[in-house]
């Protein structure tokens, strides 16, 4: 052994000790390997049963269409969807309006969070009750809610109106406005609680020191907090965007039918054409668009990644 | 003392400025709600608005004709019992995939999350015809693994995004002082996890309870979910007992809240003081 | 925490799962939609029965896709015995192979039901009883009503008032009221329905006509002033004037209402009760108990109404019969045509 050797030897801190012998728990469990994932078995075969079947069935009635001779496969649904200048509008009107959607709701979403964590204290579960509650009315009436206050004789038209501010009352519903105004309506909460609960879990001392070493609050924020919750933002990001993704019924009753997205045409096929086999291509165009933006999705979080 | 005072005004201000937004926030979000809670008051015989005359004769309904509180009942048992379902199997993987940096957690990740974005009509379909097939049929049991096949990726994902912010100083420091690995978790991990652990499970029941195109197939006597039962109501009439059914619903978050808070606490979401 | 967790889980899996479960399964099952419906079905129907038979009837509430699939997933053993569905649920039923040609031996009241209702679906449904779409409109802002549906879809271009139709996706509605009807009375033929597309192009973007996609969403459209006139089906029209909404009127503008029947089916490889249910169903008594219940008419012609509710129903004579097979063989096309030109 060189001398540098042994007097790094002789060197051995408390610290290094402890990195030593978590270094080495760590490699028997395996964290670096794949055998400490082995916890994931349960999710993974429940997963295979229950979701990889039926998607494998439903795949295959998209592609084995059933003909008098008895079945007969062909790719014309996928083949339709992507050549069809209306479908592939519908699959972008679908996908620009879930990232509008969880854009809108990420800005909202994110100063309700930062308050509840930071401010609400006692009055917590009262801020979560009220997250919640919109969501325990059926969408039936909560459509009635909104068309009472977006209608043409309806609260916000009355009260503009009544204000001075516009002349004529306003058509917002029927119109991609109150689709907008619908999903966010719906989806924030899911926003504001993703992001709460990472941020619950941020050091208030790390602001506090940033700010002592001379940075203003917005500074503080944006150096510090905001990376630090980001995790939150994704999930909340990721969640919003999926449940956008795959929502109809606010399309149908607020939008009259101005917007339409992938999941609205799949339901109309189960309602009125009772098809299943082009159902469930359009599904599968949706699945792999959903899992492919998850995918870059997880992959930017894993690049900004809050690993230590 | 000026300079002490501006600085505290430049806290304050923010401080009520979003105090402000927030009232705004939730002026918006009530709103629709507040409507409808109206018109479960009204006497008419049908939703109308503006409401002219009240009473709870609607409330009344609801105890007479019993499908939908049954539904309801039977709603609440399914959240639950799907929420802790995703939980038992969701947050040990969570845990896992949040700590490893292999090439299979990525994969597995996605896979896990995946079921977010299957349209939940053709998922519902498809499960009725595989379930049938096994013999489960239209049942109780048929609509947990339904409902826990979509729930899972909210505990996962929201499990994940907590454990990974959390970082390993806690669990490294109990590990060096001697705890066994069973302590770590149940004294260091868990409690830290809390506020992902609870947000994933307030998602399962939320989505849960509000589900309609995946249960719509598993509807039967005795397994019927409330926005089963409410569309079907809703077919033939429309009258305050949907603003009612709905109010009850809220009304029974609101006690569960108000329990969890007052025995486990709601510190879970918010920061430790 | 995870103390917590196992008690709740206990809870549930102890509420759960030892709930009563399919071996209290009753003799029968039969289909119905929610609400007043429900209510009068029990009522008129399964009550009498159940105490005139001893056996016992379970009611499924849903919707017709909904009971189509859970009885094609469970072919062998159907959850659903006697299935009360909408035109368009009893042919797709039909096309799955999933029920029974109706044998009239085994139903001996249809000798008191006239001849279409028991041709529908190829006589493998027989229709309980029937409702008519027309014109429900606002008798205080519309004071000359259209007298037929063309002079409907003419003043509604000029802007006389505003008008509220069913969307695409109103499955029980559109194809037959809209699509079908208008294209008749615009001399369109069979399948082709150019015309029928044209008009409600000029329609949607005249601005004077606002589209419901739920079947409720039109009478808050028609309270809230959105709409002064639309198309509707007959009962819940007088159901919502009877419930409050005083000014609503409804008619049926000449060459007459679309008919809608409801219709009952006997599922495969179910019990021989059910044949014995359904003719109790089209016995003159619960089919007299159920028209007073749902005010819509029943097609037993021995049948006895109440005097305010005779004046308001269609004479089964008069009402158009659209040619349902036709329409739903042609609904791909149909739905697609609609989705990119009308996109409503």
């Amino acid at each position: 052994m060189k001398m540098s050797d042994r007097v790094q030897s002789a060197n051995i801190t408390p610290a290094h000790a402890a990195a030593a012998v978590l270094a080495q728990a760590n490699a028997r469990s395996g964290v670096h390997s794949a055998r400490g994932l082995l916890p994931v078995l349960p999710a993974v075969i429940f997963l295979l049963l229950f979701f990889v079947a039926p998607l494998v069935q439903n795949g295959t009635h998209s592609i084995w269409l059933p003909s008098p001779e008895g079945g007969r496969f062909s790719v014309e649904y996928y083949a339709k969807l992507f050549s069809d200048s209306y479908y592939v509008t519908v699959i972008g009107q679908t996908i620009l309006l879930s990232v509008i959607v969880t854009a809108i709701c990420a800005v909202l979403g994110y100063p309700v969070a930062y308050f509840m964590v930071r401010h609400a204290g006692r009055w917590n579960g009262l801020i979560i009750f009220l997250l919640v509650a919109p969501l325990l009315t059926s969408i039936i009436m909560r459509t009635f809610g909104w068309s009472v206050i977006l209608g043409r004789n309806g609260v916000l038209n009355s009260a503009l109106l009544g204000l001075g501010l516009i002349e004529r009352p306003l058509r917002l519903l029927q119109g991609p406005s109150s689709v907008v105004i619908g999903l966010v309506h719906v989806l924030v909460p899911f926003m504001v609680i993703s992001i709460a609960a990472v941020l619950k879990g941020v050091d208030q001392r790390l602001e506090e020191a940033a700010e002592l070493l001379g940075a203003g609050r917005l500074r503080t924020f944006r150096e510090v907090t905001l990376p630090l919750s980001l995790d939150g933002v994704a999930t909340g990001s990721i969640v919003v965007f999926m449940l956008a993704n795959g929502s109809f019924l606010t399309m149908l009753l607020l939008g009259g039918g101005s917007v339409v997205t992938l999941p609205l045409l799949i339901y109309q096929q189960f309602l009125l054409v009772q098809n299943l086999g082009f159902a469930a291509a359009m599904g599968n165009v949706l699945l792999a668009l959903a899992v492919f933006s998850l995918f870059l999705q997880l992959r930017l979080i894993r690049r900004q990644g809050v690993q230590r | 003392m000026r300079v002490h005072v501006l600085r505290r005004m430049e806290r304050g201000v923010p401080r009520v400025l979003l105090l402000g937004y927030v009232l705004v926030f939730f002026v918006f979000l009530l709103a629709p709600i507040f409507f409808v809670v109206l018109v479960s008051l009204s006497d008419a015989a049908f939703v109308t608005f503006p409401v002219t005359d009240f009473s709870l004769r609607w409330y009344y309904r609801l105890l007479e004709y019993t499908p939908l509180l049954a539904s309801l009942w039977f709603s609440l048992k399914l959240a639950a019992a799907s929420a802790i379902l995703a939980a038992v199997i969701g947050v040990p993987a969570a845990l896992a995939l949040a700590r490893s940096t292999s090439r299979a957690a990525d994969v597995v990740s996605t896979f896990l999350l995946a079921p977010l974005s299957i349209p939940m009509i053709l998922l519902g379909v498809a499960l009725l015809y595989n379930l049938s097939a096994i013999g489960l049929g239209l049942s109780f049991a048929s609509l947990l693994i339904a409902h826990a096949v979509v729930s899972i990726p909210y505990v996962v994902r929201t499990v994940v995004a907590v454990y990974r912010s959390i970082g390993r100083d806690y669990e490294e420091s109990a590990a060096i002082l001697g705890a066994s690995n069973r302590q770590i978790f149940t004294y260091i991990t868990l409690p830290l996890i809390g506020s992902g652990i609870f947000s994933g499970m307030l998602f399962a029941i939320l989505i849960s309870l509000d589900n309609l195109s995946l249960s719509l197939f598993f509807g039967s006597a005795q397994t019927n979910t409330l926005p089963v039962a409410m569309l079907s109501y809703l077919q033939n009439q429309f009258d305050p007992a949907i603003a009612a059914i709905g109010t009850v619903q809220m009304a029974i978050a609101f006690v569960v809240l108000l329990v969890i808070e007052r025995t486990v606490g709601l510190e879970y979401m918010s920061s430790p003081s | 925490m995870y103390r917590i967790l196992r008690t709740a889980w206990q809870l549930v899996v102890c509420c759960g799962v030892l709930a009563p479960g399919p071996a209290l399964a009753a003799d029968l099952t039969v289909t119905a939609f929610g609400g007043v419906w429900e209510k009068s079905l029990r009522t008129c129907y399964i009550e009498p029965f159940q105490k005139r038979t001893g056996k016992t009837i379970d009611v499924v509430l849903g919707t017709p896709a909904q009971w189509v699939n859970q009885i094609a997933a469970n072919a062998q053993k159907p959850p659903i015995d006697v299935l009360l569905t909408l035109i368009d649920g009893a042919e797709d039923a039909k096309a799955r192979g999933l029920v029974e040609k109706i044998d009239p031996a085994r139903i001996p009241n249809l000798a008191d039901v006239p001849e279409p209702f028991k041709k529908v679906v190829d006589g493998y449904a027989v229709a309980t009883h029937f409702g008519a779409a027309g014109l429900a409109y606002n008798e205080a802002k519309i004071k000359n009503p259209p007298k037929t549906w063309n002079e409907f879809i003419e003043r509604t271009l000029k802007g006389e008032w505003q008008a509220a139709l069913p969307g695409i996706n109103v499955a029980s509605t559109t194809p037959a009221a809209v699509i079908w009807n208008f294209n008749d009375v615009l001399g369109g033929k069979g399948s082709d329905i150019t015309l029928v597309i044209a008009k409600m192009k000029a329609l949607r973007d005249s601005g004077n006509v606002v589209f419901w996609n739920d079947v409720n969403q039109f009478l808050t459209q028609m309270q809230s002033g959105e709409a002064d006139i639309g198309i509707y089906w007959d009962g819940r029209a007088w159901a919502a004037r009877d419930g409050g909404f005083k000014t609503l009127n409804f008619y049926y503008p000449a060459p007459g209402g679309v008919v809608n029947p409801t219709v009952a089916q006997k599922v495969k490889n179910s019990p021989e009760l059910a044949w014995e249910f359904m003719d109790f169903m089209f016995s003159p008594e619960p089919q007299s108990c159920w028209a007073a219940a749902i005010q819509y008419p029943v097609v037993n012609t021995k049948a006895t109404y109440k005097p305010e509710q005779k004046a308001r129903m269609p004479d089964w004579h008069a009402v158009r019969w659209p040619p349902f097979a036709e329409i739903l063989a042609n609904m791909p096309r149909w739905v697609e045509t609609w989705n990119k030109e009308v996109g409503r």
